[in-house]
């Protein structure tokens, strides 16, 4: 049902053309936008024409087209510049973003491709590899004059919806609703071994989570966590890095110098993840900076890594992008069917089940170097994806990916209850529901988790509810490497306003 | 108020080994909850306060954060990212001087109290995880669930032996006969602490709040005591029968005192704080498919696959011996590690004889279009242990050089043949319409798609009827010039056969195809030439 992104022998080939994944998704999403785009405009007075392809488009004739967006940036990276380059000259940083005023958006299928102007383009801030359908009439230029545009919408949930919302909310009334609610933590960037980590606060992050910090209420609470998400960046790129390391070191210099260097950063992972381990199931995904392949259905963590963490049947190495299906319930496994749901709402405690999609968030960033950001932010990029129902869109353009012969499970079939974004620069969370009311009801839970060794927070996604909590693990009045304040706003802001 | 085994112990600790003391370090060292270890701290701190050795604490802070207020720009930001606000906790760990500013940040204080005792200020606060690594070693040791670590009902050890064993002896609380249940028996400690807590929590917690707000430092002694003393004597119950280390530090007055509330509690745990364990436990299961977890584990064990590879070439054996030496064949590598594996489980299946002879049998049975097909594959290498059937290959061997050859030139009369049926039809097929009138070949073009999701449109002609008036020759001239131009490739030669009055043309590369592509221009500029005539007459 839902793709895996793993990469087993069988497919462990590199040897095929980019090309097919854009065919593939083009043919997977195609009757999904057509049939919401049909539900659109077939209604409008004079039923615009279908075109079956972009070539195929009639001159002055208003009509509509299916296929795959591309972005012509003149600031994107391009191979052929790299190839060009004068290599006397150092490179040049990678840009923030790509987007200028000279980029033009095309519409291409396997027959070929046009250009889209006008408007309403702008407006929908798409990005390479979005499968839209345009309608519109063509210019004498040859363009394609853009009146409306449809993406594929969201799919339709990836769980069966929780019996009745009636129940649910007699049911929180009689009972206590907190203790019925069981919790995901989410966390991401523990940059263990980088220069500013923040031990202190992962050693915070550690007891909290096996409940022994704070009083009673933290601890309720803390008992409630079923489930640790370890979304990246684990341990920190730039470890023993030259640049960095060379400037910091005079500062740091001192008593507490030789103890911040452990032998080796993975095993303060492994430390901390076995006392994490020992306490809750834990699901680590390798991240942009962890010692993994950056092509993008990053293959799990061997499990070895970890050491005695391993031993432990909830520890559990992920693929990059995963999807974890989890069930909260009160029930005896025994009642767990289908009349399981039945008989245990009368007894007043609802089997949830839950599918969760993590990334570590390569894909979102990637695609927020196309979009300006004001009218764009880190969420509504993360909401947009569910609506094209496909979490990767620039993959193969701007984001590295293994070369997919015959599927793009980047294509998302169903969507997830929850969607964790790990890597990001600040908190941000959205609720998501579809636009046109196919799906009533239904919400997907989208929250982009920071890194937190950058700014301290902990997430926690009630799985009943979709509610978030966030906690935040600070020290104070201590020189706690680089965390004295609370530190969280510091790269938000400086990306949100740029 | 602290104990006098405490206070030696953080004496020796602060102030002759110079260590930073935390609770957690305390807990363990002492075997005591870590709540009352933030209670011994607190107490040691009062005592020792006045003295000329004063220790130095390092507080934490925890509570709910206000949801926007601050004016910080991360919280205005926070809010306008998310539509519905977000409960925001906030734990901060601050040493004494800025405890007063640490408050403030607080909207609700849920407790403060003493993280760890140094014996000077410390300014980073990296020292604070020093004494984790010998907390580590007693976790390790001991079982950290008794100093109040919350632990999952499915936490595991993947592969251990002494916890299966105590599976054995659970199993006996929960009547269930399955591995999970062993989860289950674990996951009581979780529970019960947490109803305990949550029994507490109607009263006290009200208390908490105010003391808290009032600012006192006091951790909230009541609960974490009352409650963690219950919920020991459950967790002793349930771990010290799981686990079989159980550590007799805590103390037993206490543990009697809570049997009958732990008692009580045994029945309703498992479904207040079943959701949380138990849902663990109960996810991974029913959810074992999706997350791949339990096929990943099962693949490397090697008792399924053998069995499999055992499996399937007994079956072969026994019914035909021939084709599992031709499958060998076929994939070498593959054969080779079936040999070596099969030659132990096999060589004993073989003394059978009655099997074997079975096989045999079966294999004699065999129709000779059967036997034909599999020993064409062996032919290639007849030597192998196939002695006992020569005559058999070399039967097929002689069958199938004639067949194939004589199925290839049959081929090749085909091809030769159609183009000039071809030729010919075209002349006389030429349909009559209702009206008498010849009918006038039409362009068209359909769009298909095709098995591998291309779409295709094909451009292909057909006769049309006309009306009278319509029908001009010049017309049909065209089109059929058109027509045979742009003809390239068919590849279906049955159904153009069938459908003689269609013609479809597709980009296609298969060999035959390019055959007559090859040909097709050539006889449409024939065609064309000669086509006046045809729709003249």
């Amino acid at each position: 049902m839902t793709p895996s992104f793993e990469i087993d022998a069988k497919n462990k080939s590199y040897r095929h053309q980019y090309a097919n994944i854009y065919f593939t998704r083009l043919i997977m999403l195609k009757n999904a936008v057509e049939e919401r785009a049909r539900a659109r405009w077939g209604r409008l007075a004079n039923e615009p024409l279908y075109v079956a392809r972009v070539l195929d488009i009639v001159k002055s004739q208003l009509c509509w087209v299916i296929g795959t967006v591309y972005m012509d940036m003149p600031l994107k990276p391009n191979v052929l510049e790299d190839i060009g380059r004068d290599h006397s000259i150092p490179v040049p940083p990678p840009r923030e973003k790509f987007y200028c005023d000279e980029d033009s958006v095309m519409l291409e299928d396997e027959s070929g491709r046009i250009k889209l102007v006008g408007d309403r383009v702008a407006q929908e801030h798409l990005v390479t590899g979005v499968i839209v359908a345009a309608l519109g009439v063509e210019t004498p230029t040859g363009d394609f004059e853009v009146v409306d545009l449809c993406t594929a919408g969201l799919a339709s949930f990836a769980e069966e919806e929780v019996v009745v919302s009636d129940d649910m909310d007699t049911l929180l009334l009689h009972s206590s609703s907190p203790t019925q609610d069981e919790y995901v933590a989410i966390i991401s960037g523990l940059s263990i071994g980088s220069s500013s980590s923040e031990d202190a606060q992962i050693q915070m992050l550690v007891e909290y989570l096996t409940g022994e910090v704070g009083g009673p209420e933290d601890q309720q609470l803390a008992s409630q966590i079923s489930r640790l998400i370890i979304a990246g960046n684990s341990l920190s790129l730039a470890e023993y890095g030259e640049d960095g390391e060379a400037e910091r070191k005079p500062r740091k210099f001192g008593a507490s110098a030789q103890a911040k260097f452990s032998p080796h950063p993975n095993i303060a992972l492994s430390a901390h993840l076995h006392d994490l381990t020992s306490a809750l199931p834990v699901h680590i995904l390798p991240g942009a900076d962890d010692p993994s392949g950056v092509i993008l259905p990053q293959q799990p963590f061997p499990r070895a890594m970890f050491g005695k963490a391993a031993s432990f049947e909830g520890f559990h190495c992920e693929p990059n992008p995963a999807w974890l299906r989890i069930r909260c319930s009160d029930e005896p496994e025994s009642l767990v069917t289908k009349e399981g749901i039945t008989s245990s709402s009368q007894s007043g405690h609802l089997p949830v089940t839950r599918s969760i999609l993590v990334t570590s968030g390569q894909p979102i960033l990637d695609m927020y170097k196309y979009l300006p950001t004001p009218p764009s932010s880190l969420v509504s990029i993360a909401a947009s994806t569910l609506r094209w129902r496909h979490i990767a869109p620039t993959a193969p353009d701007t984001l590295w990916c293994h070369p997919y012969r015959d599927r793009d499970p980047f294509v998302l079939r169903e969507t997830p209850d929850i969607y964790l974004v790990g890597g990001m620069p600040q908190f941000g969370t959205e609720l998501l529901g579809s636009e046109d009311g196919t799906i009533r009801g239904r919400y997907c839970r989208i929250v982009l988790v920071p890194s937190f060794s950058q700014t301290g927070i902990l997430v926690l996604v009630n799985l009943r509810t979709l509610e978030v909590r966030r906690v935040d693990f600070g020290v104070e009045g201590l020189s706690a490497s680089g965390g004295e304040h609370q530190p969280s706003g510091e790269v938000g802001d400086s990306i949100t306003e740029g | 108020m602290t104990s006098t085994r405490a206070k030696d112990f953080l004496t020796k600790e602060l102030f002759i080994k110079k260590n930073v003391v935390t609770f957690r370090f305390l807990s363990r060292e002492l075997g005591i909850h870590v709540n009352d270890a933030k209670n011994e701290l607190a107490a040691y701190l009062a005592e020792t306060a006045t003295t000329d050795t004063p220790s130095f604490p390092t507080y934490m802070v925890s509570g709910l954060a206000p949801l926007s207020s601050n004016g910080s720009s991360v919280d205005a930001m926070d809010t306008d990212c998310a539509d519905q606000s977000v409960m925001r906790s906030k734990i901060v760990l601050v040493d004494s001087d800025g405890l007063q500013d640490a408050k403030l940040q607080f909207a609700r204080i849920h407790s403060v109290y003493i993280y760890s005792l140094s014996p000077s200020v410390f300014r980073d606060a990296y020292l604070v995880c020093e004494p984790t690594a010998s907390v580590r070693d007693i976790d390790a040791k001991g079982n950290p669930a008794l100093n109040g670590k919350i632990i999952g009902a499915h936490v595991k050890a993947r592969r251990g032996p002494p916890k299966n064993t105590s599976t054995a002896s659970s199993s006996k609380m929960t009547l269930d006969a399955h591995k999970p249940v062993a989860a289950q028996s674990i996951v009581l400690p979780r529970k019960s602490e947490q109803v305990a807590e949550k029994v507490k929590h109607d009263g006290p917690k009200d208390n908490d709040h105010a003391k808290s707000l009032a600012g006192t430092k006091e951790p909230p002694k009541p609960t974490g005591k009352l409650d963690w003393s219950k919920a020991k004597a459950k967790e002793q119950e349930t771990t010290s029968g799981v686990h079989g280390k159980d550590k007799t530090k805590s103390q037993p007055n206490q543990e009697t005192k809570a049997s009958p509330s732990s008692a009580k509690l045994a029945d309703k745990p498992p479904r207040n704080r079943n959701f949380g364990p138990q849902s663990k436990q109960s996810a991974p299961k029913p959810a074992a498919p999706e997350l791949k977890r339990v096929p990943k584990r099962k693949s490397p064990d090697p008792s399924d696959s053998d069995v499999n590879v055992e499996d399937q070439p007994t079956l072969k054996n026994q019914k035909a011996a021939p084709p599992a030496t031709s499958n060998a064949r076929v994939k070498n590598g593959i054969i080779m590690s079936d040999d070596e594996d099969e030659e132990i489980p096999c060589k004993p299946r073989r003394n059978k004889t009655s099997s074997f002879e079975r096989s045999l049998e079966a294999m004699m049975d065999i129709d000779d279009d059967q036997v034909v097909r599999m020993s064409r594959l062996s032919s290639r290498r007849p030597d192998d242990e196939m002695d006992d059937t020569p005559d058999e290959i070399d039967l097929t061997d002689a069958e199938i050089p004639i067949s194939s050859a004589a199925e290839e030139e049959e081929e090749e009369e085909e091809e030769d043949l159609k183009p000039q049926t071809k030729r010919r039809k075209p002349k006389k097929v030429v349909p009559v319409g209702r009206n008498g009138l010849k009918k006038c070949r039409v362009m068209k073009s359909r769009t298909t798609t095709d098995a591998k999701g291309y779409m295709q449109t094909e451009d292909y002609s057909s006769y049309e009827s006309v009306s009278e008036e319509e029908a001009v020759p010049g017309d049909a001239k065209k089109s059929k010039g058109k027509k045979k131009t742009e003809t390239k490739v068919e590849d279906e030669a049955g159904e153009k056969l069938v459908q003689a009055n269609l013609k479809i043309k597709e980009t296609n590369s298969s060999r035959p195809a390019k055959a007559k592509a090859g040909k097709l221009p050539k006889r449409g500029g024939i065609l064309n030439f000669f086509g006046p005539d045809k729709t003249k007459k």
